[in-house]
This record gives structure tokens, C-alpha cells and sequence, in this order.
């Protein structure tokens, strides 16, 4: 629920933020090893674009600032709630196929389900409902899909796998693999055919 | 692209259908979790609370996690008749928080246990019996909860299953079992001749006397190996499993994140458990308390049982030992295990 309402405020204020073309919203679904479910918002704006030919064929390079939200459910055990942000080097052929590479850092809180009964001084337990813990995450990716605005279809679909740390996750740092499928939208994009 | 797309939708609506989860994997379990010392610890509750009696198990590594107990046919006739209680121990299994390795102790996991315990009395009422099922590493930690202090008088019962409460006297008994039973195999000759040769010669290469960390290692890799080749272990059955969509998309462990955990804080805990011996302490149980161990566990001989229940002063003390099992007899022989496990709770309930 949490989730959806942000959805809708990101939507209803992403007109005032899409300047010269160059920004874009991103929605899709974003899975823990792949498949425990979860979702991903982001915002994304083209900071510096150029291209580049190469035997003859063009291809476009951009850096892109990046911002997400993204919340994976483990039914029954706990919840990973993620605001990352960072940068995307993404590469786009004439053909549509895209590759991009990403560095993101941010935060992740882990809510755990049910009661939790936390210690107290006196040794009794009180509980407590939405409980958790936040790590700092450092987190890469590398995700290829496809472009439709070679189609005049503002989209683009991305599959991208990334390797995330949690820092100070128990004793230690804790790899988490997780694999994004969405869906980009460009706002104002200028489609010509 | 949209043959892709087809692809791949056509691809989750066969493993959709072709996959059906059991039911007893698609039960909700009331989920807690405790909170003490920086790590937050999820326990998963399954089957007849109602009951007012709960079995609480202590899983083995360490580096397990209390799940890994939720299958086969023991567990799933357990919860028909008491509640299960399937805990992750601090750093293990879907256990988080932010602890330093210096709190990696026993001691630490015994409050651990303690607070546990404390929580599930106050959750489920008063009165509510809690017996304590330790197996393995679980028998270790379970064992220590039962020395200290006056804890062992909030349980109602005490189920050791093949418990390792006694590095150094474990290692030297699975070495005299791998001598023994390794070169009974080596005689018989048969399809195993040369990897238990190679057992026998390992096991001939070690001084019982001043066993090493690495020895200790191979011991226990054996031991597992061991049981798998020997015939009159009987094979564990082939348990109830989740669909491949429950696994995929509902099950409450991540394997990746449990195994890398686990993995840490098995690391931290090594050197402590290495040099941990119970055995002359258990003249300090007086609840009642049942030894279940297979006949042919290398990984935790036989010969803990029979020391511990020697030692133990409790009154009400039964030892079975399960003829064609190893470390797992509630997998080898799950319904002989189910039976002298309901017997024990019926009594003492």
C-alpha cells in the first residue's frame, strides 16, 4: 500500500521533472534471486549524451543519473525496502538493443514480519509491530533490452541482474543477487518516424 | 520482442500447472521474531498450538536453519498433534541484525534460547509445555541451555538427537567407528571397497590423542559420506517437497542468503565448539530428557549417547538407538522416530 502511494505521487509530479526530454520513469518488477516478488520505481535523467560510429554503424552512449524505490516480499519472513541512487552508462544500437552498466549506493531497511518481542532491560519482552533493520548497500548491475522508440513507442523493456552488499548485515557483509525486469517510459520523448 | 514476450509468458503458465505445491507447504505459519544483543531472530510457528504444547527445535551447523526440519513425514505428523517451533539461530538461516563477531559465543546463543523461550510462554500462555528437540550443533547449543543456570526448568522435556555435545570425545569415537566399520566394509569387498579403503587409511593416519582442527574437518565430511555408502543405513525417504512456484516464489528462506550467513557465523563459532565437552556435566539434568541416535552416525557417534545418558541424573532418561540410521534418524527411520518422540511428549506433557 505503502508502496503504490508512492507510486502515485512519483506519477503525478514526473510532468515537472521530464525538462527538455530527457528524463524517464521506471517500473518493474525487481525479484530477489529473481523470483521472490518485488517491485521497483525509479526516476532517471540523461545527464551527457554522445555518440559514437563504429565500422559504419552508429551507436549511442549516455550517462544517466538515477534515482529508485524498490520493496521485495518475502511472505511470512521479512521485507527488503531499498532507496538507491546512482549511475547508469548505457549504450543504444540503431537496431534498438540496449546494454547499460550501473553503480548505485544507498539504503535498505529489512522489516520483519509479524511481532516482534524485543529485550528489555529487565529481561521481559515487549513487541513491537514493523520492526527492522537499515544496512548501507553498495550495489552493480549489467541489464541489455530493448528500445521501442525506434517503433515511436516512448519504452524501453530492460532485463538487468545486479549483485548488491548490505554492509554490516549480521557480523558481516551479505551478497544479495536480484534481478530487474521493467519497463522504461520517456517522458516527452520526441518520437519522429 | 513479442516472441520473447510469448516465450516467456507461455513459460510461467507451464511451470504454474505443472508444479502444484503440496499443502503442507502452503500453510502460513505465525511468524515472531525475538530481539536481543543486535540480532533479530524469526521464529516460524506451525501446526496445533492448541495443544498447549510445543516442541522447539534447535537446528544443526551451525549454519542450518529451523526450516530445514520442516520436512518429511516426522514433521508434518508432529504438527498434526503439537505446535512446531522452527527458530533461526543469530546469524543463521533469515536472522539479521547488526552484533559483533566477539558475541558469536554459546553463551550468547543460550540467552538467545533463554529469551526465546521466555517469549513463547508469554505469547502462548503460561502454561504452555515446551519440549526441546536439539540435533547436532542444535544438541550442543541445547545442552548448554540445559547447564545454565536454572533454565532447564522451563522446558518440559529434553529430545537430544544425535547431539554433539562433546567435540574431542566425537572425534576419537568416529575414529574408532571408521576403523571398525570401515574395515568390515574393506572385507566384504563390493562397489564402496575403495572409498572406504580410503577411509580406513584416513582414519588409521590420525592420532586419536591429538586430533586436529583439519582432522576434525574430515571427520565430518566422512561421517556424512559414510552413512550415504553403508548399506544398512536405510535411505532417507523421499520427503514431501514444495512445487517449484512455492519454492520459487513463496518460500520464507532465501538458500543463498542462509548458506552465506550460516557459513560466517559457522566460521566464528568453530574454534569455541571445538574444544566444548558436556559429557561429565549432564549429572546436572534432572528434567526429563530421551536420547535418539542412529546406530551408525559418524558425524556424532553413538557413544555420546550412551556416555550422556550414564552421566545424567535425571530420573526420567530413555536412550534409543535407531538400528539402520545415521545422523538423521528422523529421516532414516521416520516412523519408528515419530513414534518414540510422540511416546516421550505423551508422558511428560
Amino acid at each position: 500500500m505503502r508502496f503504490l502511494l508512492i507510486v502515485f505521487v512519483v506519477f503525478t509530479f514526473s510532468g515537472s521533472l521530464s525538462a527538455q526530454g530527457k528524463s524517464a520513469i521506471q517500473l518493474g518488477y525487481s525479484g530477489e534471486l529473481g523470483f521472490h516478488p518485488g517491485l521497483q520505481l525509479g526516476y532517471e535523467y540523461e545527464a551527457k549524451n554522445w555518440s559514437k560510429e563504429k565500422n559504419g554503424r552508429n551507436k549511442q552512449k549516455s550517462l544517466v543519473w538515477q534515482g529508485s524505490i524498490s520493496q521485495i516480499w518475502h511472505p511470512d519472513t521479512r521485507s527488503f525496502s531499498f532507496v538507491e541512487g546512482g549511475a547508469y552508462y548505457r549504450t543504444l544500437k540503431v537496431n534498438g538493443f540496449t546494454r547499460q552498466w550501473s553503480l548505485r549506493v544507498g539504503a535498505s531497511f529489512i522489516e520483519n514480519a509479524g511481532t516482534t518481542y524485543v529485550e528489555q532491560e529487565d529481561g521481559s519482552a515487549e513487541g513491537f509491530q514493523f520492526a527492522g533493520n537499515t544496512y548501507a548497500v553498495l550495489s552493480l548491475g549489467y541489464g541489455w533490452g530493448y528500445d521501442f522508440r525506434r517503433e515511436l513507442l516512448p519504452f524501453a523493456l530492460i532485463l538487468q541482474p545486479q549483485t548488491s552488499l548490505l554492509f554490516g548485515y549480521n557480523h558481516t557483509v551479505l551478497p544479495l543477487i536480484r534481478v530487474e525486469l521493467g519497463l522504461r517510459y520517456f517522458l516527452n520523448a520526441n518520437l519522429k518516424s | 520482442m513479442t516472441h520473447w514476450i510469448k516465450t516467456a509468458l507461455l513459460g510461467l503458465v507451464i511451470l504454474s500447472t505443472a508444479c502444484q505445491p503440496d499443502a503442507f507447504f502452503t500453510e502460513k505459519p505465525e511468524v515472531l521474531y525475538i530481539r536481543r544483543d543486535g540480532a533479530d531472530m524469526p521464529a516460524y510457528i506451525y501446526g496445533n498450538t492448541d495443544s498447549k504444547v510445543l516442541m522447539l527445535i534447535v537446528h544443526g551447523g551451525p549454519g542450518g536453519n529451523g526450516l530445514e526440519y520442516r520436512t518429511g513425514s516426522f514433521a508434518e505428523a508432529m504438527e498434526k498433534d503439537y505446535g512446531m517451533v522452527y527458530w533461526d539461530q543469530r546469524g543463521q538461516g533469515s536472522s539479521h541484525g547488526k552484533f559483533d563477531e566477539s558475541s558469536l559465543t554459546i553463551a550468547t546463543l543460550v540467552e538467545d534460547l533463554h529469551f526465546l523461550v521466555e517469549t513463547l510462554k508469554s505469547h502462548y500462555g503460561a502454561d504452555t509445555k515446551i519440549f526441546m528437540f536439539g540435533h547436532s550443533w542444535g544438541g550442543t547449543l541445547s545442552t548448554a541451555y540445559m547447564l545454565t543456570d536454572e533454565y532447564q526448568k522451563d522446558i518440559a522435556g529434553w529430545l537430544e538427537v544425535d547431539g554433539a555435545h562433546d567435540l574431542p570425545l566425537l572425534n576419537r569415537e568416529a575414529i574408532l567407528m571408521y576403523r571398525s566399520i570401515a574395515q568390515q566394509e574393506v572385507n566384504k569387498g563390493g562397489e564402496n571397497e575403495v572409498r572406504w579403503q580410503e577411509i580406513l587409511d584416513f582414519a588409521n593416519g590420525v592420532d586419536i590423542n591429538n586430533i586436529t582442527d583439519e582432522e576434525s574437518g574430515q571427520i565430518n565430511s566422512f561421517g556424512f559420506e559414510a552413512e550415504g555408502i553403508l548399506e544398512d543405513v536405510f535411505s532417507p525417504e523421499d520427503p514431501p517437497t514444495p512445487g517449484l512456484m512455492e519454492f520459487l516464489f513463496g518460500s520464507p528462506t532465501n538458500p543463498l542468503t542462509s548458506f552465506l550467513a550460516g557459513n560466517a557465523t559457522n566460521s566464528a563459532l568453530n574454534d569455541e565448539i571445538e574444544q566444548t565437552a558436556f559429557t561429565q556435566q549432564f549429572n546436572k539434568v534432572e528434567i526429563p530428557v530421551i536420547f535418539l541416535w542412529g546406530k551408525y552416525d559418524f558425524v556424532v557417534p553413538p557413544a555420546l549417547a550412551y556416555t550422556a545418558f550414564n552421566w545424567t541424573a535425571s530420573p526420567d532418561k530413555e536412550l534409543v538407538i535407531f538400528e539402520h540410521s545415521g545422523h538423521s534418524p528422523m529421516a532414516n527411520e521416520p516412523e519408528l522416530f515419530t513414534k518414540a518422540v510422540r511416546d516421550f511428549i505423551e508422558k511428560h506433557r
